[in-house]
């Protein structure tokens, strides 16, 4: 029974092929947007890699300050790097309480850690920033004691020593300083795990991975338009929604119109010994038939038509930023919402066909 | 026709608001002085002029920062409190103290990252690469884009930014009287660019935007080369930009429901194909046929087009508070604009009724015999003799 199936499904008429051209037609438009989309995104992507954006900063997670990495992993990392832990403090210092971000940064050569500065085992060095809040503050010059509140425990008369000689232009000037030490000997568990590991130039991306490390985007512009364009790229994503709906009520129209025209065919097949089943199968079959077609011919046209704007936007003037990356998603996304809104859209038709019985029953009206 | 018309409603409101994202974000319902192409104007000392001449409540000057947050893009907006909170209408969260650094959350910003008061947060610089953290003191709600942002202090917004110790990149000024705002920047020297709501840009000591894409700009000169005015430039840019593609979504997106009407109107004509054709044969000229069509579609159509807009509106404000639409870091804010409503009912009707002509001019093409005879609705069965025969 599958081959006649099969041999009445594939029938193509004038109206079967409207149908086919329209789903062919919105699917054009879904592969079409979402090249673009994508193409934009890598386009952005290959742009940002080119920018100085400064030292790599891979943390795990996304958000620094909570950002948890395994001191024991750093071994695993070649080349020299600068392994930052960072956590809110509380400062006393001129009789006042200041809320301030305390850093720790240890660098490492040939996998070996150490700490610069400050020197002394307990030694808080406050940048000039920092020192200029404080005077504000209190009104007085920095004293040379103060205590340090960090993870819930409180570490009293600490040396407070000169701001940092070289300070790198990612920081800002109102940080206190510690050695990675002090950290550890407050909270073994909080204090001992870095936060972010600062390198020159990028990370093996496998090796991140296997960290479990992403890079921190420190160049907030760059940041923002890749977000932006992620945000476009999934909001496209609901106009695959609209499609399927559009796609369903097209192929709903378009199967019913077939089954009302095709009424004594589908009688006298009835009256030859078909089941029910049988013939509601050769219009759910035709209804995946037409989507298929149609997401076949769209997702090829969306791809010429996605490679046209790109040729033809800088004769126009318009910059040309987006680089057209095998659209393997879209046209999966394409396929998917034709064929499942097809199967959906042709069900009532379908089963209309399936319960029409006698020749008087199937006679048109 | 309804599912057509509510798929447009719940889609054409939010595509016609789209474009006007960018310029809500800089300027809101102020009147906003930004960088004109002459000598830096917009500093500590025009805004300090400014605020003597208009109340301290209605100038706010501002620092802005592209950025992300956790992964997420936001604007950081360096600002003095008060100010920004009498011009957006913004109400700040109860019990809050700022100290000398601080950060400030909206309301919808804090629900989509989970942000609250005490916590502290990493922040990355604007063109230059920076790291800073601030503590969030508080949240705050307006009903305006700005209630996606975050609001820090000036020091904190200018080394994100990498601007100068006394600038900054815009001031709004709240105003009943744009003229005289006009007249005291005209007075005070400033090279500016000014709009505002109901006032064309007007630019004063200063060129025109350059037509030159920013882009363009910024990759043949440089960061450090771009105009003075770049803010200008980049926020016409950018709402041309999202105007294009809003309009063209919103074009397809009608294609796309014309033939999805013009499917069902094709179904629904089948049934009706016999009667055109009796009517014909008992002297029922086109042009009747056509009034008669008209008389008996338009009513239905209009009705489909009101209660399916209406529908659509009503749904898609019910996804509100979970499917939120984001562009530039901002939930696009839908409120009912009598004009798309009313294009979306015009859209449902014209879509409707050229597809009904067009049927009907195919049908009165046929002979009425032709029309009226059962056997001309039905393929010819060579397929099925085929399947007969195997």
């Amino acid at each position: 029974m599958a081959r006649p199936i099969l041999r009445l499904a594939t029938r193509i008429t004038r109206r079967t092929r409207a149908t086919a051209l329209a789903i062919a037609f919105a699917c054009m438009v879904l592969v079409g947007a979402l090249s673009l989309a994508d193409g934009l995104a890598n386009g952005i992507a290959s742009v940002a890699d080119r920018i100085g954006a400064g030292p790599a900063v891979y943390i795990r997670g996304d958000e620094l300050l909570s950002s948890d990495i395994d001191p024991v992993a750093l071994g695993n990392l070649t080349g020299d790097f600068v392994a930052m832990r960072v956590h809110p403090a509380e400062l006393e210092i001129n009789g006042i309480a200041i809320a301030v971000i305390a850093v720790a940064l240890e660098s490492y050569h040939g996998g070996i850690g150490t700490t610069s500065f400050p020197v002394g085992a307990n030694d808080v060095s406050l940048d000039v920033g920092l020192r200029s809040r404080i005077v504000a503050a209190s009104g007085i010059p920095v004293g040379t004691s103060g205590n340090l509140s960090v993870f819930g425990r409180r570490l009293t008369d600490l040396p407070i020593v000169a701001p940092p000689t070289n300070r790198s232009e990612l920081f800002p000037d109102d940080w206190a300083y510690v050695r990675a030490d002090l950290f550890v000997a407050m909270s073994p568990t909080q204090g001992g795990t870095v936060q972010a590991i600062l390198r020159d130039g990028p990370l093996d991306p496998a090796l991140a991975a296997s960290l479990g490390l992403s890079r921190l985007e420190t160049l907030g512009a760059v940041g923002f338009v890749r977000g932006s364009v992620a945000e476009v790229q999934s909001s496209l994503r609901i106009l695959a929604l609209v499609i399927a709906v559009v796609i369903g009520l097209i192929v709903y129209a378009a199967m019913s119109l077939e089954v009302h025209a095709r009424a004594r065919e589908i009688a006298i097949l009835r009256s030859l010994g078909a089941s029910p089943a049988a013939v509601a199968r050769v219009y759910e079959a035709q209804a995946l038939v037409l989507a298929l077609g149609g997401a076949i011919l769209g997702s090829a046209l969306g791809i010429v038509v996605a490679h046209a704007v790109v040729s033809v936007a800088p004769l126009l003037g318009l910059p040309n930023l987006i680089l057209l990356s095998p659209p393997v998603v879209p046209v999966g996304l394409a396929f998917a919402v034709a064929l499942l809104a097809a199967a959906v859209g042709g069900i009532v038709p379908s089963r209309r066909a399936a319960v029409l019985t006698s020749t008087r029953e199937a006679a048109p009206s | 026709m309804l599912l057509c018309a509510a798929l447009l409603g719940a889609t054409w409101p939010i595509l016609a608001a789209l474009p006007g994202i960018p310029s809500q974000i800089l300027a809101g319902d102020a009147y906003v002085i930004t960088q004109g192409s002459g000598p830096l104007s917009i500093n500590t000392s025009l805004a300090e002029n400014l605020t003597r001449q208009f109340a301290a409540g209605n100038v706010s000057p501002e620092v802005l920062s592209l950025g992300t947050l956790r992964g997420e893009p936001v604007l950081i907006r360096a600002v003095k409190p008060d100010a920004f909170f009498a011009v957006e209408g913004a109400e700040p969260g109860p019990s809050v103290t700022l100290g000398d650094r601080w950060a400030l959350v909206g309301e919808g910003l804090a629900g989509r990252l989970r942000l609250s008061a005490g916590e502290n947060v990493t922040l990355v610089g604007s063109v230059l690469p920076r790291i800073a953290f601030a503590p969030i003191a508080g949240v705050y709600r307006t009903a305006t884009p700005a209630n996606d942002e975050l609001l820090v202090d000036y020091g904190l917004g200018r080394f994100l930014a990498g601007l100068g110790s006394m600038s900054f990149h815009s001031i709004r000024v709240k105003t009943l009287d744009p003229d005289a705002l006009l007249a005291f920047l005209r007075g005070f020297g400033a090279s500016a660019h000014v709009s505002g709501p109901g006032m064309p840009q007007v630019d004063i000591a200063s060129s025109p935007p350059a037509d030159e894409r920013v882009a363009n700009l910024i990759l043949r000169t440089g960061i450090g080369g771009s105009a003075n005015d770049y803010l200008t430039t980049a926020v016409g840019e950018a709402s041309a930009s999202v105007r294009v593609v809003a309009y063209g979504i919103a074009a397809l997106l009608a294609l796309l429901t014309a033939f999805g009407i013009h499917a069902v109107q094709r179904r629904a004509f089948a049934d009706r194909l016999p009667v055109v054709g009796v009517l014909r044969a008992v002297g029922a000229g086109n042009r009747w046929m056509r009034r008669r069509f008209l008389a008996e579609s338009l009513p239905l159509a209009v009705a489909a087009g009101v209660i399916g807009a209406a529908l659509g509106l009503l749904g898609e404000a019910r996804l509100q508070p979970n499917g939120r639409l984001l562009v530039f870091g901002h939930e696009v804010l839908v409120t009912f604009d009598p004009v798309t409503f009313a294009l979306i009912v015009l859209a449902i009707v014209a879509m409707s009724t050229l597809s009904g002509l067009g049927l009907l001019q195919a049908a009165l093409r046929e002979r009425p015999s032709g029309s009226i005879r059962e056997a001309s609705a039905v393929e010819p069965p060579q397929s099925l003799e085929a399947v007969l025969r195997g």
